[in-house]
């Protein structure tokens, strides 16, 4: 083929396009497209892990009250005893030297009640005993995206197959046997029966699949509807 | 009092809130790392925030890269894991059927539409793919992108940047191979 126009978009409109901003006339349509689709609003299946993410907030709480009441009576407390059990190992040792006081004005004694540093960073200890009894984590999860998933967690919905397959092929063929290897399409190489089944399993997926023109008539179909001007803010509004 | 402030004293509709708004980029800036596993990952990404939600600092743009990051390292964990387990065996009479009555045309469509627009960002590569995905879908700056990569935020828009034509290039050449972009 003949060279490729390379879409030189400036990084102001780049930065624009980032933020969901309705993207000006240097703006490839189905880049602009693409990110209002990747951005759209959430839909029903998205939010199907709301029931167990409402259960552990419940219980948090629930912990965090008890904490303040007993503080030998909760699993964070028994944690911060065995930290604490180290820090008197440390207060032993520094206190033959005068350095008590000094531990202490620089916190490295802890308090019952002390809070626990940001979790900025991966937390170390595994899901809880009766957030597991409960399966609240995994009742989430099973509750299927859309309700018609089978019990297997990698079951992927023949829908998704077919976006999978799209995307697959809006790969250039240089980079598709790597695309291959990226975790989204793994559900894809496993319906298909291997990598090198895929093109022919997406050519029979495609030829059944619905085609992209009814989008148009639609009432809720919003992705391809122009620049991305939708009414719901991309950024999640938290403020009330 | 933002949502954020309020669940953290307590208030659990604030924490629906919360997690509404912030889920759905979640999982799909998850499925991008995971894939199919996004879900699970997602899930053991809520019971932390809520358990480490009251020593949180921060406003709601913050909370958001925290997700994130959480989010980030849940999935890392769950990749580490998986390493050591052999993929269980799936066919294709594994799938269910394709939705039927209750499934308008055009929600289903939405759906391939948005699933297929994540799938492309995540085949770039992955670190124009992670910036890209966390600006577009979990609505971060550019710093708190660096934070959650723990890169610069100049190395993120440069990410993002490279990310956007690699993808309208791709989109113009699928579009020239006499497929119909739309």
């Amino acid at each position: 083929m003949s060279i490729h126009r390379t879409h030189q978009i400036d990084r102001d409109t780049a930065e624009q396009l980032l933020r969901g901003r309705p993207a000006g006339s240097g703006v490839p349509e189905p880049l602009a497209a693409l990110l209002a689709a990747a951005s759209a609003p959430a839909r029903e299946h998205e939010l199907a892990g709301e029931h167990a993410a409402l259960a552990a907030f419940r219980e948090a709480r629930l912990d965090q009250m008890a904490g303040e009441r007993h503080p030998s009576m909760t699993r964070t407390a028994v944690n911060r005893l065995f930290s604490l059990r180290v820090a008197v190992a440390t207060f032993a040792a520094t206190a033959t030297l005068g350095g008590a006081a000094l531990a202490a004005s620089t916190g490295a004694l802890p308090t019952p009640l002390s809070p626990k540093a940001p979790a900025t960073r991966p937390a170390p200890s595994a899901p809880t005993p009766s957030a597991s009894a409960d399966g609240p984590g995994s009742q989430g999860a099973s509750t299927s995206p859309d309700g018609r998933r089978s019990g297997h967690p990698s079951a992927a919905p023949a829908s998704a197959l077919v976006g999978l397959c799209r995307a697959w092929q809006a790969q250039p063929a240089a980079n598709r046997e790597k695309a291959l290897e990226k975790p989204p399409f793994a559900p894809l190489v496993r319906a298909a029966g291997g990598e090198q089944k895929v093109p022919a399993y997406c050519a029979t997926v495609l030829a059944g699949a619905p085609s992209k023109e009814p989008k148009k008539a639609g009432p809720s179909s919003r992705p391809t509807e122009g620049p991305r001007s939708a009414p719901s803010p991309r950024r999640p509004e938290i403020e009330e | 009092m933002t949502a954020l402030h309020r669940a953290q004293a307590g208030d659990e509709e604030a924490f629906r809130g919360l997690y509404r708004a912030v889920q759905p980029g979640l999982l799909r800036y998850l499925r991008a790392l995971v894939g199919a596993d996004a879900e699970d990952v997602a899930s053991e990404t809520w019971l932390q925030v809520a358990r480490d939600l009251g020593s949180f600092r921060g406003e709601d743009d913050g909370f958001r890269g925290w997700v994130a990051t959480i989010g980030r390292h849940r999935a890392m964990d769950h990749l580490r894991k998986q390493q050591r387990r052999p993929s269980a065996a799936f066919t294709i009479d594994d799938l269910p059927e394709l939705p039927a009555g209750d499934d308008t045309a055009g929600s289903a469509l939405d759906r391939v539409a948005c699933d297929e627009a994540i799938a492309m960002i995540a085949a770039l590569p992955r670190d124009q793919a992670e910036a890209v995905l966390l600006r577009v879908v979990m609505g971060l700056d550019a710093e708190t992108a660096g934070q959650v990569l723990g890169k610069r935020a100049g190395a993120v828009r440069t990410a993002a940047y490279r990310g956007l034509r690699r993808l309208a290039t791709r989109l113009e050449q699928a579009g020239t191979r006499g497929r119909s972009p739309r």
